[in-house]
């Protein structure tokens, strides 16, 4: 379980995130919708040690939240994380002396599945292929908590749509919570169980995507359009 | 965890280090074979002494090209390796670097002076070779390079640190030389003290007869002076360099943000 209590993070005078309260319950899959500069990838940051609060607290299984967080979370960054000079084997090499959950034979099964060459030096992959194995490093983690962080950033609808599968795949459903921060809602709605909409560094919305679905007939990307006019009073 | 953090950091400048033992050694043997042609053999002590005291300045390059390697989104913050280590794999790979480029220069200079002192083209005491001075000035010269080495990962820390408040960001450069400035002056108005001198003047240990000497050509010459050796000094700096890089790792774990 996560809980952000009372976050607000400040950049001088601007807030990135104001005073927020969530609860992500354990082994749901979450998304975080809104526009650039909605706080969305702040957020992620402050989960995973990465930034720290100006105001109120953060707990991971209930621990508070420092760098140390690490352990229980994996998080996909969505710049930096790969180093150009090594190959795709050393970074999981690498990864695997780092992280006493990673699994070496799911990063052998996701290799082949994401059609990744382990020679290959991550400085000459395609940027689809680097987000493959940005993916492939994140999800051969067996931590408890799976932070993607615009894991579709300028990316082709096929690695899309491989990276979904990944997911769907990969994922201990009921057991790792997994939040994506993302503006790219169409090929991420179907394994999403809640969405929530910052603007402006607050919550604007929230939903459960299947009774968004079985009681109002919305897809997410509706819901959120529909948000986003309510919000902007238009 | 930290056999990983080293066996990356030395993926990481494997390729410079490779290319920098080479262009060493091409360097040499260019000016050596040019030398050499002109009977003039004694012309490589002047890129041999330069490629000496250059590393003075080789370790802090090997550790900010690692920490650079770094910055395009910090990931290596998220780590279950507090900043200690992650600044300690980075000083350590930087270190084998440089041990290993000395070591190289070192037998360079060996070949050479072989070759050259039975010339009479330097001044050496009994035309002996300079294995004591090779030493002092081996050394020195990593005395230099772990002073520059430390400070370099101390002022990283916290002009990236800084990162987090957008108002200071212009004026982070400043802020980092004015932070040496002060404490350079604040230590060396301390040492200036007379009970600190006295202090200092308390605990002292022979360094042996090395007598006085002055060896080298034409202006490149290294002089070392028989002399009482102040331990407190030698300790204190070597305790202030730890709580430097002590201070450099606490910024890195609670102040630096991605």
């Amino acid at each position: 379980m996560i809980e952000l209590r009372g976050v607000t993070k400040e950049y001088g005078k601007r807030k990135a995130l104001d005073d927020i309260d969530i609860t992500f319950q354990k082994g749901k899959v979450y998304g975080i919708l809104g526009p650039n500069g909605s706080g969305k990838s702040t957020m992620m940051k402050l989960i995973a040690g990465l930034v720290f609060p100006t105001k109120g607290k953060i707990y991971v299984n209930n621990k508070q939240v420092n760098r140390y967080i690490a352990e229980e979370t994996a998080y996909l960054a969505s710049e930096g994380m790969l180093y150009p000079g090594l190959t795709v084997a050393q970074m999981i090499d690498f990864f695997s002396s780092q992280y006493k959950d990673f699994s070496v034979e799911k990063a052998n099964e996701l290799l082949s599945f994401l059609s990744l060459d382990a020679s290959q030096k991550t400085g000459k992959l395609s940027k689809g292929q680097q987000g493959r194995l940005k993916l492939l490093l994140v999800l051969s983690r067996e931590a408890p908590v799976i932070l993607l962080d615009e894991p579709f950033l300028g990316l082709d609808p096929m690695v899309r749509e491989t990276i979904v599968k990944g997911l769907v795949s990969f994922i201990d459903f009921g057991e790792q919570t997994v939040i994506i921060a993302t503006h790219e809602i169409t090929e991420i709605e179907p394994v999403l169980e809640e969405a929530i909409i910052l603007s402006e560094g607050k919550v604007q919305n929230y939903c459960q995507v299947e009774e968004l679905r079985e009681e109002k007939g919305l897809s997410v990307l509706q819901w959120l359009k529909s948000s986003y006019k309510e919000g902007t009073g238009r | 965890m930290f056999a990983g953090l080293l066996k990356k950091d030395f993926l990481l400048i494997k390729n410079y280090f490779l290319w920098w033992l080479l262009l060493m050694v091409g360097l040499y043997i260019v000016v050596a074979a040019f030398g050499a042609y002109h009977d003039r053999f004694y012309i490589v002590m002047a890129p041999i002494f330069f490629v000496y005291f250059f590393h003075a300045a080789l370790l802090p390059i090997v550790v900010l090209l690692l920490l650079r390697a770094e910055e395009k989104g910090h990931y290596w913050l998220h780590s279950t390796a507090g900043g200690g280590k992650l600044l300690l794999s980075k000083l350590l790979v930087g270190s084998f670097v440089f041990i290993i480029s000395l070591v190289l220069i070192d037998v360079l200079a060996l070949f050479s002076l072989n070759v050259v002192i039975p010339m009479d083209y330097t001044e050496t005491p009994g035309s002996e070779m300079p294995y004591m001075e090779g030493w002092l000035l081996n050394m020195g010269i990593t005395g230099g390079a772990l002073y520059f080495t430390i400070w370099g990962l101390f002022l990283w820390s916290i002009y990236h640190s800084l990162n987090a408040y957008p108002m200071l960001r212009k004026v982070r450069w400043l802020i980092v030389i004015a932070v040496y400035i002060l404490i350079q002056t604040l230590t060396s108005k301390l040492m200036e003290l007379s009970f600190v001198q006295k202090w200092f003047a308390s605990w002292t240990v022979n360094i042996g007869e090395v007598g006085e000497t002055i060896f080298g050509m034409g202006g490149m010459q290294m002089s070392v002076i028989n002399n009482d050796l102040q331990v407190w000094p030698v300790l204190l700096t070597i305790i202030f360099h730890i709580m430097l890089f002590l201070a450099a790792a606490w910024l890195l774990n609670r102040k630096v943000e991605v």
